[in-house]
């Protein structure tokens, strides 16, 4: 890559330009700081922290603010009213300081003088050269450059909202941008002058422009990567949503980075203004404030004393739901039930089940209930009727390594082909149909036709009738068809799709997974998780954050086929995993807006259990009674109102913007036997997951659990608490103003600004106060330090997220009464009194 | 009778206003008394509505008068058109309400939103039953003032302020423009019954009417977010989705309200109605161009009502009032669930299977869905008695229909063409083509006696139709053939611009000296 002559680099007087390697190491650097943002239709709860977990959490939030203009903590009036209302004790404040081996610095009195004296700073993030240029001109250029970057930005990836889409989107998106910045004369109706001509100057390749830039701007090496961090997130969502298409190549094996090109793109930027200010005296006042900025740059300093006044706050009110559940988990601990269960459910660990899980076992003493990973360890790429590929059914960690075609159940297979013919039939019509509606010119005759026809609409959907788009479940089929529709493990050519050697090496993963390997009942059920809401944009969030925002039916359906596949289990009987033989799978879907169950594939039950099918069905139901009822006082609801039909009307409400709570609230994590938790209220809050140590020899289950689920629970706590924190920053803002953008890459809020990520506003506040308590994962193991301290080792991204603080470990012993917690660098400690006063 | 003939028709303002004067207060959380009153006004000027769509049947179009000076301005109008308009925006305001009540819930300003809501549906009520300019003119200005404060519904977001106050000066040039018509047609008819100055106007020795008329359609293009002026309503989504809805639905069409409800008067004013056509026309053109690049489902809708309402305009200056009217009702009830329902646009791609680009169209696709268009658009128009001769401004107007279902045909059969699939869009195409022909027939009933039927164009309004219909053809087919221009540097070039929506708004801004703060605004 060359530089034109004309645009020789001519850096600034006073400071040193970085050399080139250092540029290139901080790029390639500051690439990974960049958390993905996976599109609304395929939701996926991401810790904004991901890039950050190298980092203590307390060194990573000086960096939010520097690099995020954000905050990781939330503001001191907060913790105040906490205080007020007895939810942080003065033993809670003392036992942070303790935790934190900081009694000779720190007294209770003074956090608690904080707490009521203390006022929230606003905290300065780094300067940039639009910003520095928006001071000269005063002209808010930071704001026009967003503006002018997420208009390119939402037309280069928009994923089928314009009918006419960019004619640059073969490109990468550096080059497209500078093809497209070339003909815009945006810049020079905002006073840019002379910027399409150097535009031309720049160099052709992302990386080519970050040296030349940099170069350029003379930002000295220890402000470098802090810098383009800076740069990225003022563009930040956009910047996600480049770093998961990247994501998605790195998958497929060829990865170009596309968040260097948002980087040269905004460097661009600097450049463009730099230039355009220089002869009001840009490049001296950018030089003033790169030095200013200098002494910040060392994130990894010694916390002063706010900074730990404000940390030792927020850690007391961690501590204090920590001190609840330990005393919990120490008086709980029931013992193993000795007679055979009557019937067996296994749940997601979605905090949403554990209300379920608890109402069930309530219900009928005689049912055991597990919990496990809801897509039941099958990571499938589930292939619809009409298509030739199909969404992944399993967390974004794991690549899928089965698909799996839907089909008519039960059926011959000329049924299942005449159903593809008619929904592509029906796809082509309505594709017309979209078409003829929403073009320049037809959508003149579709009003003056069709438009009259919206009255009865309007009022349908008001009255909760009928809402505006089929429920993506069923696709626009008429119910009774789409109920009938299911994953089959044949192939359509017939052939066996998924050979019989890859279905036993899954279920036995699956019950070694779950730690289901002897004691089976009669009924095992196999509940994935769904939800059903009306006109909201996130609603895939609700069905599984952690995997894909897809529901668990197609999981739950393959993987009961697959364990009552009799060759399946003739070959786990070989293994030492004997099944009985009354003992059949049946998978179900569990909706947690309507905490409702559907059961699937009944027809292939033998009639030796009918029977007991139709008494879970009715221990189902009423354990619904008493989940829904639970669940009332979150809802809102007003105090006469049923609380079964409200959710009924909630699911159906196209205006309803908290339809259901989703998992704001997770603060626990417990992988244990059952028993352990088995007697305790844990209030919808935790994740729980089967696990017994002494059935896994080499301990690769534990493996297994801290390197897949506990990693996914902590994006979702940690994507709930910075959703929490700084809803601006690291959420997406009132639902009530959102605005779908590229049909569903993501959200503005209003007309524009920044893509935006995370939960919405309404999804963590009730308006009043925030819903979510903001706390890290506490995460509880019943297993060996040993075997914990082993895998930390193993695997140093799992060490990460332990050591620095981004979540929160311990070890579970003899039924919960001895509690130990992890205190970083593989050494554990005794809890002690003190912490559970 | 005629005082409680009066009180009937001011009822669903009155319901509204009283609705919305009831759920200011509410300090409670749930503000459950704000939704009561709300809802309650709504309910009962969906009541009065239907009462006086029963009182028109029965006792045909009226006005009523207050006695005394008041008559001056306290004159009301039963007809057809102010009475399909009150119905509607009793309807489509009871529906944002009832949508407010869920969306907003938890808002701890839920009660004032309600609130503001309700009084922007009382100052519309009122506009559309006015009988006299005066009154008009009066909740022509009480609209646009009470939008105002919904626009700014949550003042902490700078960007509200930039489109509110870009509004706010555009509105009250329209209100300067009716001001000065309503001042004009009073001086020159001498009465400021709109009824009246409508006689009068459709008499050969009526008073010199032009420069009124022009005011009228001044007013209409900016309250209409017409070209070049209809930068702000792009822009008004930093208030919630609610207002939006009824923004689309139930206000940016009071410009198309206002010179149908002048009808009389602007028909026999050559000039008035040749700018409604190239005003119109220029807006619809370029409205529905710019709705193509839109990348938010915000964005687009906002460009397709811009369009929209340029058809509409387009229609009246054609003459085609009854045609408009139909138009400005069938649009809003569609705009209006558009907004709603904007979220449910994630849905769409969550049913849908990865879309493969589609091919090319083929010619003899064209072809034949050009063949099999004609002969629906021709049977229909035969057998409803339609011709160019006797009805020229809806059958040429209806070329769009033809282009219409040949794009619907087209789209349906682009990825795989079979008879199978030609054959059952050519059916939705002829129920298309049924409905508009039934539609347009009834409306001319419908309105036949509240405005004058469409009669025979003249040069000039041929001239400028033909030149829309060949756009609009142009368009049409440049959608079929687009997947080749990828590559095509004029289609790229065209393709920018367009997509800044040729940097009007850009420009207004800086003409208006706000582009710093629309910066400040997006940080």
């Amino acid at each position: 890559m060359t530089i034109r002559e004309s645009a020789v680099v001519r850096h600034l007087p006073g400071n040193r330009p970085p050399a080139k390697p250092a540029v290139r190491e901080a790029v390639a650097s500051v690439v990974k700081r960049v958390a993905p943002l996976w599109p609304l239709d395929q939701f996926v709860a991401v810790n904004p922290f991901l890039g950050f977990a190298e980092e203590r959490f307390e060194a990573a939030s000086r960096r939010v603010s520097l690099a995020c203009d954000g905050r990781m903590l939330m503001p001191v009036g907060f913790y105040r009213d906490a205080l007020a209302e007895g939810r942080i004790t003065a033993g809670d404040l003392q036992a942070a300081i303790a935790r934190r081996d900081l009694g000779e610095q720190f007294r209770a009195d003074d956090l608690q003088q904080y707490l009521t004296t203390g006022v929230d700073t606003e905290s300065k993030a780094l300067p940039h050269c639009a910003e520095v240029c928006g001071q000269i001109s005063d002209q808010d250029w930071s704001g026009q450059v967003l503006e002018r970057v997420s208009h390119w930005a939402a037309g280069y990836f928009d994923a089928g909202q314009a009918s006419w889409p960019s004619p640059f989107a073969h490109l990468r998106p550096y080059s497209a941008w500078k093809q497209e910045a070339a003909i815009d004369c945006s810049d020079t109706i905002l006073g840019l002058h002379g910027a399409q001509e150097q535009l031309g100057q720049l160099p052709d390749s992302p990386e080519a422009l970050c040296e030349y830039a940099l170069q350029r701007l003379a930002v000295p090496e220890s402000l470098l990567e802090l810098y383009l961090h800076r740069l990225l997130m003022s563009v930040g969502g956009w910047v996600a949503y480049a770093r998961y298409q990247s994501w998605q190549q790195e998958l497929a094996g060829n990865a170009p980075e596309f968040v260097v090109d948002l980087l040269a793109v905004r460097l661009a930027w600097e450049l463009l203004l730099l230039r355009a200010y220089t002869d009001e005296g840009a490049e001296l006042a950018w030089r003033r404030a790169i030095n200013l900025a200098l002494p910040q740059a060392d994130t990894q300093r010694p916390l002063e004393r706010e900074e730990w006044l404000k940390l030792l706050i927020h850690e007391a009110y961690e501590q204090a739901w920590e001190r609840g559940a330990i005393t919990a988990l120490r008086g709980g601990g029931a013992s193993a039930a000795v007679r055979r269960p009557d019937a067996q459910a296994v749940f997601c660990i979605d905090v949403r089940s554990e209300v379920f899980r608890r109402a069930l076992e309530s219900v009928n003493d005689r049912i055991e209930t597990l919990g496990f990973a809801g897509f039941f360890g099958l990571p499938v790429e589930y292939i619809p009727l009409d298509g030739q590929r199909g969404p992944a059914h399993c967390p974004v960690l794991l690549e899928p390594a089965l698909a799996v075609r839907e089909a008519v159940h039960a059926q011959p297979e000329d049924i299942t082909e005449r159903l593809s013919r008619r929904v592509r039939l029906r796809r082509q019509l309505s594709h017309g149909w979209r078409a003829f509606r929403s073009s320049a010119v037809s959508c003149f005759v579709f009003v003056e036709s069709y438009g009259l026809a919206y009255a009865l609409k309007l009022a349908a959907h008001s009255l909760g009738l009928s809402r505006p788009e089929p429920h993506p479940r069923h696709r626009g089929l008429p119910p009774r068809l789409a109920r009938d529709l299911g994953p089959q493990l044949r192939s359509l050519t017939g052939g066996e799709e998924v050979g019989l050697d890859r279905q036993i090496e899954f279920a036995e993963s699956i019950l070694r997974g779950m730690s289901l390997t002897k004691g089976f009942a009669p009924l095992v059920l196999l509940a994935g998780h769904g939800s059903t809401t009306t006109n909201n944009a996130h609603g895939a969030g609700l069905d599984c954050g952690a995997c894909g925002g897809q529901t668990g039916e197609a999981s739950a359906r393959i993987a009961a086929l697959i364990l009552n596949n009799p060759a399946v289990r003739e070959a786990l009987a070989e293994r030492g995993l004997g099944i009985p033989e009354d003992t059949v799978f049946v998978a179900a879907l569990h909706n947690t807006t309507t905490d409702e169950f559907s059961l699937f594939d009944e027809d292939g039950m033998p009639p030796s259990h009918y029977q007991a099918v139709k008494a879970l069905r009715r221990d189902l139901a009423e354990a619904g009674n008493l989940a829904r009822g639970e669940r009332r006082q979150l809802l809102a609801l007003a105090p006469n109102e049923d609380v079964h039909a409200a959710v009924l009307r909630k699911s159906r409400d196209w205006s309803d913007v908290r339809p259901e709570w989703g998992l704001a609230g997770c603060a626990g994590f417990i992988a244990a036997p059952r028993e352990l938790s088995q007697r305790l209220d844990l209030g919808g809050r935790s994740f729980l997951h089967s696990y017994d140590y002494r059935e896994d020899k080499d301990f690769s289950v534990l493996e297994l659990i801290m390197t897949a689920p506990m990693v996914v629970a902590s994006w979702i706590s940690l994507q709930y608490y910075g959703s929490t924190v700084d809803n601006q920053r690291f959420g997406s803002g009132n639902k009530t103003l959102h605005n779908v953008v590229g049909a569903s890459i993501g959200v503005f809020e209003g007309n524009g600004g920044d893509l935006r990520v995370g939960l919405p506003l309404q999804s963590v506040h009730n308006g009043e106060k925030p819903v979510h308590e903001p706390m890290r994962l506490s995460v509880f193991l019943a297993a060996p330090i040993a075997a914990i301290n082993d895998i930390l080792e193993r695997h140093e991204h799992v060490r990460h997220l332990a050591d620095n603080g981004w979540l929160k470990l311990f070890a579970v012993y003899d039924d919960g009464a001895i509690v130990v917690r992890y205190a970083g660098d593989l050494h554990w400690e005794p809890v002690t009194g003190q912490d559970t006063p | 009778m005629a005082v409680s003939l009066g009180l009937l028709a001011l009822a669903p303002a009155l319901a509204w206003l009283v609705g919305g004067l009831l759920s200011r207060p509410g300090h409670d959380y749930r503000q459950q008394a704000a939704r009561t009153a709300s809802i309650g006004g709504g309910l009962l000027a969906l009541l009065g509505a239907m009462t006086c769509i029963g009182v028109l049947v029965l006792q045909g179009p009226q006005s009523l008068q207050a006695p005394g000076v008041a008559g001056q301005l306290l004159l009301l109008r039963i007809d057809a058109v102010s009475i399909a308009m009150v119905s509607l925006i009793s309807f489509v305001g009871t529906v944002v309400v009832r949508f407010s009540h869920g969306y907003l819930s938890g808002d701890p300003r839920q009660a004032a939103f309600l609130s503001y809501l309700c009084q922007t549906l009382a100052s519309v009520s009122l506009l559309v039953v006015a009988g006299s300019v005066w009154l008009l003119l009066a909740a022509w200005v009480a609209m646009s003032l009470s939008l105002h404060r919904l626009l700014l519904f949550y003042p902490d977001r700078p960007r509200a302020h930039l489109a509110a106050r870009k509004k706010f000066f555009l509105a009250r040039c329209g209100d300067l423009a009716l001001a000065l018509a309503a001042l004009l047609l009073v001086l020159r008819t001498g009465t400021a019954d709109i009824a009246v100055i409508a006689e009068l106007a459709a008499n050969p020795k009526a008073p010199p009417l032009t420069a009124p008329a022009l005011f009228l359609v001044l007013a209409a293009i900016l309250k209409s977010a017409q070209f070049p002026t209809h930068g702000w309503l792009a822009e008004v989504m930093e208030a919630p989705t609610p207002v939006s809805a009824l923004l689309h639905a139930g206000i940016v069409n009071a410009g198309g309200f206002l010179i149908i409800r002048f009808a009389d008067v602007i028909v026999t004013q050559g000039p008035a109605l040749y700018l409604l056509l190239l005003v119109g026309g220029l807006t619809a053109l370029f409205g529905s161009l710019v709705m193509m690049t839109q990348r938010t489902i915000k964005g687009a809708l906002a460009y397709s009502t811009v369009a929209q309402m340029g058809f509409m305009l387009l229609q009246c200056g054609l003459g085609a009032f009854a045609s408009a009217q139909l138009h400005i009702i069938a649009h809003s009830l569609y705009k209006a669930h558009a907004f709603l329902s904007s979220g449910s646009v994630v849905d769409m791609a969550r049913g849908r299977a990865a879309a493969e680009p589609s091919p090319a169209v083929r010619l003899p696709l064209v072809l034949a869905s050009l063949g099999i268009a004609s002969v629906i658009f021709f049977t229909w128009s035969n057998w409803m008695g339609m011709t160019l001769a006797n009805k020229p401004a809806i059958v040429g107007l209806g070329a769009i229909l033809v282009l219409g279902a040949m794009h619907l045909l087209i789209q349906s059969g682009r990825e795989a063409p079979s008879f199978l699939v030609l054959a059952r869009a050519a059916t939705t195409a002829t129920v298309v083509a049924g409905l508009y022909f039934t539609l347009q027939a009834l409306a001319a009933v419908v309105f036949e006696t509240a405005v004058p039927a469409a009669g025979p164009l003249n040069s000039i309004q041929v001239l400028l139709m033909g030149f829309v219909l060949l756009a609009f053809g142009g368009i049409t087919a440049l959608q079929w053939y687009l997947p080749a221009a990828e590559g095509n540097r004029r289609w790229q070039a065209f393709w920018v611009h367009l997509s800044n929506g040729f940097y009007i708004n850009q420009l207004i801004n800086q003409f208006m000296a706000l582009s710093d703060v629309e910066s400040r605004a997006s940080r």
